[in-house]
């Protein structure tokens, strides 16, 4: 009797201290994408995501992964491909209220944009401030949000060597924003400290 | 006790214990295909392929699962797997089957748009190309079949007359594309080429949702999408405008004003056009745009106001004649698209034009009205990925008014004539490089109560970037108002297409090969060297144009640099008009070439462009001599450039010259009705309006968040 209640206790507490499967596929997905293999990071999101119809987050890195290799990518054909696939996968779940969302949306727009800014900023450029207006107004907090259009400003206004010191504000609040922003969920995007604290550095020069 | 319990939960680990799954992932040519991702459909459990194919996983599974296989740029996969039967997967995971709105046939097809692929400009080009002075018609001069007389300004295509093209906005016809103009001064398209998100330019063989054009349509398209918060400033050398944009979320209004005077141009520069009233222009635009949930709304209506006078020479008369013109020109045009579901998609749309010119020549008053409408009801049904059809209907009203009066006497002609229309058409990718197109459309008219015209294409992708496409038409177009006046009964005018077209596109490199042959029957013939009420019409004329047109677009060589050469020969004869017999026209040019060359300049945030147009001589009848239609003029060549300045992100500084060098071509004559007492028919040289034209403009957008750019912001 004894041993049967060490085994119930032992099973017990097996189930609430080990991962639950989502938790553990979640961390190896981004273990995976941490070590530079987002081929098969994207690949986990991808099943996670299938398994998990009702949750935004596993697509939301899947798409994440596909945009954010898009930039580093030089020939613009390969490179649309991976911004046509991360579009399809936005497209997938309508999450026209989650802040993270929308700016993911225009993430991978300015992508688009780079591909041949000569002819679709005209088009392309009004909808990626407002996707990040939209995505600000709804979490003020949002650090990759304010991030995400500070820096986009900042490409064009380095341009015409105009005066970046607001954007530069913009992103120094961003990075007091990923010291406070605590996600509401589990595994929510927790990324852009890094890059928030290189922009700040190019902004001092 | 303790370890019998421990053995069955040990045991019942090992029977449900982890199972290898491997194999290997080939595309359709049996070659490896690296990055697959394999999983069981609802779990966790997969793997990713490595560069030779093969992948690996564990799984917790058993029994009778789905297995999925996807990949960029592929078909997705699912095959049933029983988890028991421990052997390696062979998996063959096929290209994606191309959407049929990703393969377009070439044949006849030129297209302008922001998507990339498959299009020969943008509409950004349409701005910035030197001498197009923002007309959409005179960018789309640059390109290959299609060509401008300088006189003119309308827009003809292989071979045939400027009659024979029709214009749409969102599939909906407008009659009165064209601004007026003196006569020999060319015209310029109605239309902002902002407004456009696509431009589809038809050189012949098009779809059966087009009708009664004898060469070609051109569609414009404005974008389905909800404009945000915007106002924009520009003034010139000739004028200003203003515009604004109100956004509510699922709607947009924007308001467009502009003004054209000529009048302080003129002043600074001489034109060779002696104004007493320099050319005038208001204009008012309104578009609307809604979304709803499963369907689009999209209203542009548009007010146009012209007025104009001068001293025009005319070799029948001593004095130059006073010519007088206003013009009013409103348009409407509506459209809704709608998702019925299952595969179903309705535009119901209708558009109104009605043009009132008054022309005015010393005493004599020749004022012309129009009213046209086009209603449209279409169905397109998407059956699978690789078939779709359209059925549609049409119904075309054109009232039309031509007055005559001179002191004493006042003379009015009219013709009203409604069209109705059926067509349909289905597009059929047999694979995934055969693509077939067979349509029909079938109209009624009081002239002709039954036409029917079959249209047919065909492309054939020799791989990802070549593509070898064929199209035949049948084509027909009502007679011309000035005919259509003094005869109601006249018969449709025919033409029957065949193209052959080879287009390659890869990376920023276009060429494009097209050779056509059209011939034409059931021209209209008239008895009178000019039209007039005792004319006598017939349909006995026949003729053929035939020729070939060469393109090619560099984007990529050169860093920062643009450019495309197009030439088109032409071969064409015809016996039309009043005519004795077959005859080159005299809007034929044997030879075009155009050179277009677009540089950006980072340093200076500028663009430059210079355009170069060389038209060759046209042939034209000189009463002084024997035969007719025996002569031809030079050739000519036209050099334009201009200059993008990028101040800011909203501001820019736009100049332009037209015809840089001066040079003065001669487009042909006007010859004298009666000779002179000499027995010499008097003429007079057809030239340009002004030598050079110069444009100087300032453009500013102000959006409600001050961030949006006119044209670039890297």
């Amino acid at each position: 009797m004894k041993t049967l209640i060490i085994a119930f206790i032992a099973l017990f507490s097996v189930a609430t201290y080990a991962q639950s499967p989502y938790e553990k596929g979640m961390s190896q997905g981004l273990a995976l994408w941490k070590s530079g293999n987002t081929t098969e990071a994207a690949a986990q999101f991808e099943r996670i995501a299938q398994a998990e119809p009702d949750n935004w987050i596993p697509l939301y890195y899947q798409a994440l992964i596909g945009t954010t290799t898009a930039f580093s990518i030089r020939d613009p054909e390969e490179k649309l491909k991976l911004i046509q696939n991360a579009k399809i996968i936005l497209s997938k779940s309508s999450q026209d209220n989650n802040s993270e969302w929308l700016t993911l949306k225009a993430m991978n727009l300015v992508a688009e944009l780079t591909t041949d800014p000569m002819t679709k900023s005209k088009t392309l450029a009004p909808t990626i401030y407002a996707l990040y207006e939209k995505a600000i107004q709804l979490d003020p907090n949002n650090p990759r949000a304010v991030l995400g259009l500070a820096e986009f400003q900042i490409g064009s206004k380095k341009y015409f060597k105009q005066d970046i010191s607001k954007e530069c504000e913009a992103v120094k609040k961003a990075l007091d924003l990923f010291e406070t922003h605590k996600p509401a969920l589990p595994f929510a995007p927790a990324w852009g400290k890094e890059r928030a604290e290189k922009i700040v550095q190019n902004c001092g020069q | 006790m303790k370890y019998i319990l421990s053995i069955i939960l040990f045991c019942s680990i090992q029977v449900s214990g982890q199972i290898k799954i491997n194999g290997n992932v080939t595309d359709g040519n049996k070659k490896a295909v690296q990055y697959a991702n394999i999983f069981i459909v609802g779990t966790y459990d997969g793997g990713t392929t490595d560069s030779l194919g093969n992948f690996s996983f564990m799984t917790y599974e058993v029994g009778n699962q789905l297995l999925k296989i996807t990949a960029i740029d592929r078909e997705s996969k699912s095959i049933p797997f029983d988890l028991a039967q421990n052997k390696p997967l062979q998996i063959q995971l096929q290209e994606q089957a191309k959407q049929l709105d990703e393969v377009v046939i070439q044949a006849g097809l030129l297209q302008a748009g922001d998507k990339g692929k498959n299009t020969v400009m943008t509409p950004l080009d349409i701005v910035t190309t030197a001498g197009s002075m923002g007309n959409i018609f005179g960018a789309l001069a640059t390109l290959p079949g299609a060509q401008v007389a300088g006189e003119n300004g309308r827009l003809m295509v292989h071979g045939g007359s400027a009659a024979e093209t029709q214009t749409y906005i969102n599939g909906i016809r407008v009659p009165q594309p064209y601004t007026s103009s003196p006569n020999d001064v060319p015209v310029r398209g109605r239309f902002s080429p902002f407004l456009f998100k696509g431009i589809n330019f038809s050189t012949g063989g098009y779809s059966a949702e087009y009708g009664n054009a004898l060469s070609s349509v051109l569609i414009l398209n404005t974008a389905n999408q909800i404009e945000p918060n915007k106002t924009e400033i520009s003034i010139s050398s000739v004028g200003a405008g203003l515009s604004n944009t109100q956004n509510w979320k699922t709607k947009s209004l924007t308001f467009n004003t502009s003004y054209t005077n000529l009048k302080p141009y003129s002043k600074i520069i001489t034109p060779n056009i002696d104004w007493t009233k320099p050319y005038e222009n208001a204009s008012g635009e309104l578009i609307y745009r809604q979304k709803l949930k499963a369907g689009f709304i999209r209203s542009y209506a548009s007010f146009n106001f012209e007025d104009m006078g001068l001293y025009q020479k005319n070799s029948n008369y001593t004095h130059p004649i006073a010519i007088k013109k206003r013009a009013y020109n409103s348009y409407f045009n509506t459209d809704y698209q709608q998702n019925l579901g299952g595969g179903w998609d309705l535009q119901s749309g209708m558009g109104i034009g009605y043009l009132n010119e008054k022309l005015q020549a010393d005493s004599m008053g020749m004022p012309h009205q129009e009213i046209a409408v086009h209603v449209k009801e279409k169905f397109t049904k998407s059956w699978n990925n690789r078939l779709k059809s359209i059925f549609g209907i049409d119904f075309f009203y054109t009232d039309f008014t031509q007055d005559f009066t001179s002191p004493g006497i006042r003379k009015e002609a009219s013709s009203t004539s409604s069209i109705a229309a059926l067509y349909t058409e289905t597009t059929y990718a047999m694979n995934n490089n055969l693509i077939a197109k067979l349509g029909i459309r079938g109209t009624s008219s009081t002239a002709e109560p039954f036409l029917l015209e079959p249209r047919f294409s065909l492309g054939y992708l020799i791989d990802p970037y070549n593509q070898l496409s064929f199209a035949y038409g049948d084509f027909h177009q009502q007679g011309p108002q000035e005919v259509l006046i003094y005869d109601k009964q006249i018969k449709w005018q025919q033409a029957h297409h065949y193209i052959l077209n080879y287009y390659y596109e890869k990376k920023g490199r276009t060429v494009r090969v097209e050779a056509y042959r059209k011939t034409y029957d059931h021209l209209i013939k008239y008895d009178t060297p000019r039209i007039n009420s005792s004319s006598i019409f017939t349909n006995t004329g026949t003729g053929y144009a035939q020729g070939m047109d060469l393109f090619f677009r560099d984007n990529r060589s050169i860093k920062n640099l643009q450019y495309w050469i197009s030439y088109a020969y032409t071969d064409s004869k015809r016996n039309e008009t009043d005519a004795p017999f077959s005859v080159t026209p005299s809007y034929v040019f044997k030879h075009t070439l155009s050179v277009v060359a677009k540089y950006w300049i980072n340093a200076l945030h500028s663009q430059v462009s210079l355009t170069n147009n060389y038209l060759s001589g046209r042939s034209y009848h000189d009463p002084n001599l024997p035969s007719y239609t025996q002569r031809k003029t030079d050739a000519y060549n036209t050099l334009s450039a201009s200059w993008s300045y990028l101040i800011s992100q909203q501001k820019i500084i736009h100049l332009s010259v037209n015809n840089l060098l001066g040079s003065s071509p001669i487009y042909g004559y006007q010859y004298a009705d009666q000779p002179n007492q000499q027995g010499i028919y008097n003429r007079i040289a057809i030239t340009p309006s002004t030598k050079r034209f110069v444009f100087v403009g300032f453009f500013w957008t102000l959006s409600s968040n001050k961030k949006e750019n006119q044209l670039d912001n890297l």
